[in-house]
C-alpha cells in the first residue's frame, strides 16, 4: 500500500496509504483518552488527522466544505451520545445543520457520497468503540472512488479582517 | 486576532482548573483528589452530594406515605398513633427511622452540595437558575422537617411550637400584627388545638409536592445534571439510612397532652432542622428571624453579586460590521446567552444586532457554528485559525 505514486493524485491519500480523513472531536465525548498524538494524529491511523473542539456544535459547516477542497476523502465530527450533551443540545445542533449541509454538498457535486461525512457519537465509555468505528468508516471511503475537488471560487468571507 | 492558534488556546475543561482559583476552591479540589486516591473516581461520594440528596429525598416519600396511613392528625390520637406505629406495627419503628434519619441525611448533604458548589464557584452565570432554585428547595427541606417534629406532637412539639410562635411574632416589631397573622394561620389559633396538626399535616406534605416542581427547575438548566449516584454510592447510602434505622431506634418522648416537664434528657435536638429553635437559648427571637431572613436573603442574590475576578476568559465575542440580526446564534444558543438588541447594527441596512451576555455563555462556540457571516467568535478558539488548521492537516 505505501508504494501508490503520489504523481497522480497528490492530495487524496496519507502517507500510510489510505484516504485521508479529517476528524473534529468534542472534547468533552471521549473520556481521558490518549488515542490522539500531539499534532492530532489518531495512534495507530496515520491518516486520520484531528481537532479538538469545546462542542461538537462548536464546528462550523465551512469547515466540513473547506476539508473537501483540501483533499480530505472524509470528513467526521464526534460528539457526546445525542441527549447526553455537556451543553444541553449542541450534539443535536450540529446533527441538524449537518443534515442540511450534506444534501447541499452533494446537490452541490462536491461530495459524490453523504457517506463520506459521518457522525459518531461516543461517551465518555466508548472509547474501544472509537478506533472500530473509524476503521468502518475508512473502509466505506476506501471503497469509495478517490475524491478530487476542483476548488471552484474563493468562499465570500474566507479572507480574514485584522 | 495574531498570536492565538488553536492548538494553544485553553479549553473549557482546562480552564475551570487554573484560572481564578482561590484559596478554598482549591482546598476542595484537593480533597476531592485526596478521595480520589482511596476509592475510585467515579465512586467518589463528593462529586454525588447532589444525587444522595435527590436518592435520600426519593427514600423519604414512601417512607413518609407509610406513616401516614397510620397517623391522625388530632391533637389527642397523634402522638398515640404514632406510638401505636412505633411499637405495635409490623417494623414501624424502622420505618420511622428510616424517615428521620433520611431527614437528617438530606438537609445534610443539601447543605453539603451547596456549599461544594459555592466553593468552587458553580454558582454565577448560566447556573443562576439552578442555584436560586436550589435555595428555594432548601429552604422547603427546612420548613418541612420543621413541621415533621411537629406532627409527632410530644413534649419537643411543645418546644417546638412555642419557638416558631416566639420568632414569627418577632415580625410584629416590622409591621405590628403581621407576626402574631402568621402565627395564628400557622397553628390555626392563639394556642395549639385541634386545627393545628392538621395544618402541620397540609404543611408537611404540601410543600413536599412543591419540591417535585422546584427540582425539575434545579435540574433545568444544567447540562448533564448527576441526578442518581452510581450503584456503589447508592448502594452505600441506603445501607447507612437502614442501618441507623435498624440500630439506633428513634428517642421515647412523651406526650405533649400533658404539661410541660422541665429538664427531660428524652428531648433530641436535630442540630439542622431544630437550629433555629436551639438558637432560642442565646439569642432573642428578633435576632434569629433576622438572621434567617439576612441569611436567605443573601443566598438569593448572591448569583449575581459582582465576580471578585472575571472568569470568563474565552465568551463569544462578536464583529459588528459582520452581523445581519438573522437571529441564527440567538435561537442556537442553549444558554439564552446572546440577546437581539433592535436598532443598534452598524449597517444601516440590519436593525438588530446580537449581543452576548458574558455571564451566560458557557464558551461552547455553538453560536460560532451558527452564524453563516463570520460575526461571532470565541476569542481564544478563532474560527479562522481551526479553518487554517484544517487546510494544515490535510497538506
Amino acid at each position: 500500500m505505501t508504494s501508490t505514486s503520489d504523481t497522480t493524485q497528490p492530495n487524496v491519500l496519507a502517507q500510510n496509504g489510505k484516504p485521508k480523513i479529517l476528524g473534529f472531536l468534542c472534547e468533552w465525548s471521549l473520556g481521558r483518552t490518549d488515542h490522539i498524538h500531539e499534532d492530532g494524529t489518531v495512534k495507530g491511523m496515520e491518516h486520520i488527522k484531528t481537532i479538538k473542539i469545546p462542542c461538537s456544535g462548536f464546528v462550523k459547516t465551512e469547515w466540513v466544505t473547506v476539508a473537501f477542497e483540501n483533499g480530505a476523502q472524509g470528513v467526521f465530527i464526534l460528539g457526546c451520545p445525542l441527549g447526553d450533551c455537556h451543553f444541553n443540545e449542541g450534539n443535536f445542533i450540529i446533527n441538524g445543520r449537518l443534515e442540511q449541509h450534506v444534501g447541499r454538498l452533494v446537490n452541490r457535486k462536491i461530495v459524490d457520497d453523504s457517506g463520506r461525512v459521518a457522525e459518531l457519537y461516543l461517551g465518555a465509555t466508548g472509547n474501544n468503540d472509537f478506533f472500530g468505528q473509524l476503521e468502518d468508516f475508512t473502509k466505506y471511503i476506501e471503497a469509495l472512488p478517490p475524491l478530487v475537488v476542483a476548488a471552484k471560487k474563493p468562499r465570500a468571507a474566507a479572507a480574514k479582517k485584522e | 486576532m495574531a498570536g492565538y492558534s488553536a492548538d494553544q488556546a485553553p479549553t473549557s475543561r482546562d480552564k475551570g482548573f487554573d484560572a481564578g482559583l482561590d484559596g478554598i476552591h482549591k482546598a476542595v479540589v484537593s480533597v476531592d483528589k485526596a478521595i480520589n486516591k482511596v476509592i475510585p473516581e467515579e465512586f467518589n461520594p463528593f462529586y454525588y452530594l447532589g444525587g444522595i440528596t435527590n436518592l435520600l429525598w426519593v427514600l423519604l416519600v414512601p417512607s413518609g406515605i407509610f406513616l401516614w396511613f397510620y397517623y391522625k392528625p388530632t391533637t389527642a390520637e397523634a402522638f398515640s398513633s404514632v406510638d401505636y406505629l412505633t411499637a405495635q406495627v409490623f417494623f414501624g419503628g424502622v420505618i420511622r427511622g428510616i424517615h428521620r434519619y433520611a431527614g437528617n441525611g438530606m438537609i445534610l448533604m443539601a447543605i453539603l452540595h451547596m456549599l461544594r458548589n459555592f466553593f468552587t464557584d458553580r454558582y454565577r452565570g448560566f447556573r443562576d437558575i439552578p442555584w436560586v432554585s436550589g435555595v428555594i428547595l432548601l429552604f422547603l427541606t427546612g420548613f418541612i422537617g420543621l413541621t415533621g417534629y411537629l406532627l409527632v406532637w410530644d413534649q419537643r412539639a411543645l418546644v417546638i411550637t412555642d419557638a416558631l410562635v416566639q420568632i414569627l411574632k418577632s415580625l410584629d416589631l416590622v409591621i405590628a400584627g403581621l407576626g402574631t397573622w402568621f402565627a395564628q394561620a400557622l397553628i390555626g389559633g392563639d394556642e395549639p388545638n385541634n386545627l393545628t396538626l392538621a395544618r402541620m399535616l397540609f404543611l408537611h406534605v404540601g410543600p413536599a409536592v412543591m419540591v417535585f416542581f422546584f427540582l425539575w427547575v434545579h435540574y433545568l438548566r444544567l447540562h448533564r445534571p448527576k441526578i442518581w449516584p452510581p450503584m456503589f454510592v447508592t448502594l452505600l447510602t441506603i445501607g447507612a439510612v437502614l442501618l441507623a434505622a435498624g440500630l439506633a431506634p428513634l428517642e421515647k418522648t412523651l406526650p405533649a397532652t400533658q404539661p410541660f416537664v422541665e429538664g427531660q434528657t428524652a428531648l433530641v435536638y436535630d442540630i439542622f432542622y431544630l437550629l433555629p429553635v436551639l438558637a432560642l437559648s442565646s439569642l432573642s427571637a428578633p435576632a434569629v428571624m433576622a438572621i434567617l431572613l439576612a441569611l436567605f436573603a443573601v443566598m438569593f442574590i448572591l448569583p449575581w453579586l459582582p465576580a471578585k475576578k472575571h472568569r470568563y476568559i474565552n465568551v463569544a465575542t462578536v464583529t459588528p460590521e459582520n452581523c445581519t440580526g438573522c437571529q441564527l446564534c440567538a435561537i442556537d444558543c442553549p444558554f439564552d446567552a446572546i440577546i437581539m438588541v433592535q436598532g443598534s447594527n452598524p449597517n444601516p441596512r440590519y436593525s438588530e444586532l446580537a449581543v452576548v451576555n458574558d455571564d451566560k455563555c458557557a464558551e461552547c462556540g455553538i453560536c460560532v457554528g451558527a452564524c453563516p457571516f463570520h460575526a461571532i467568535n470565541l476569542p481564544l478558539m478563532d474560527e479562522y485559525a481551526i479553518r487554517d488548521k484544517v487546510v494544515a492537516l490535510l497538506k
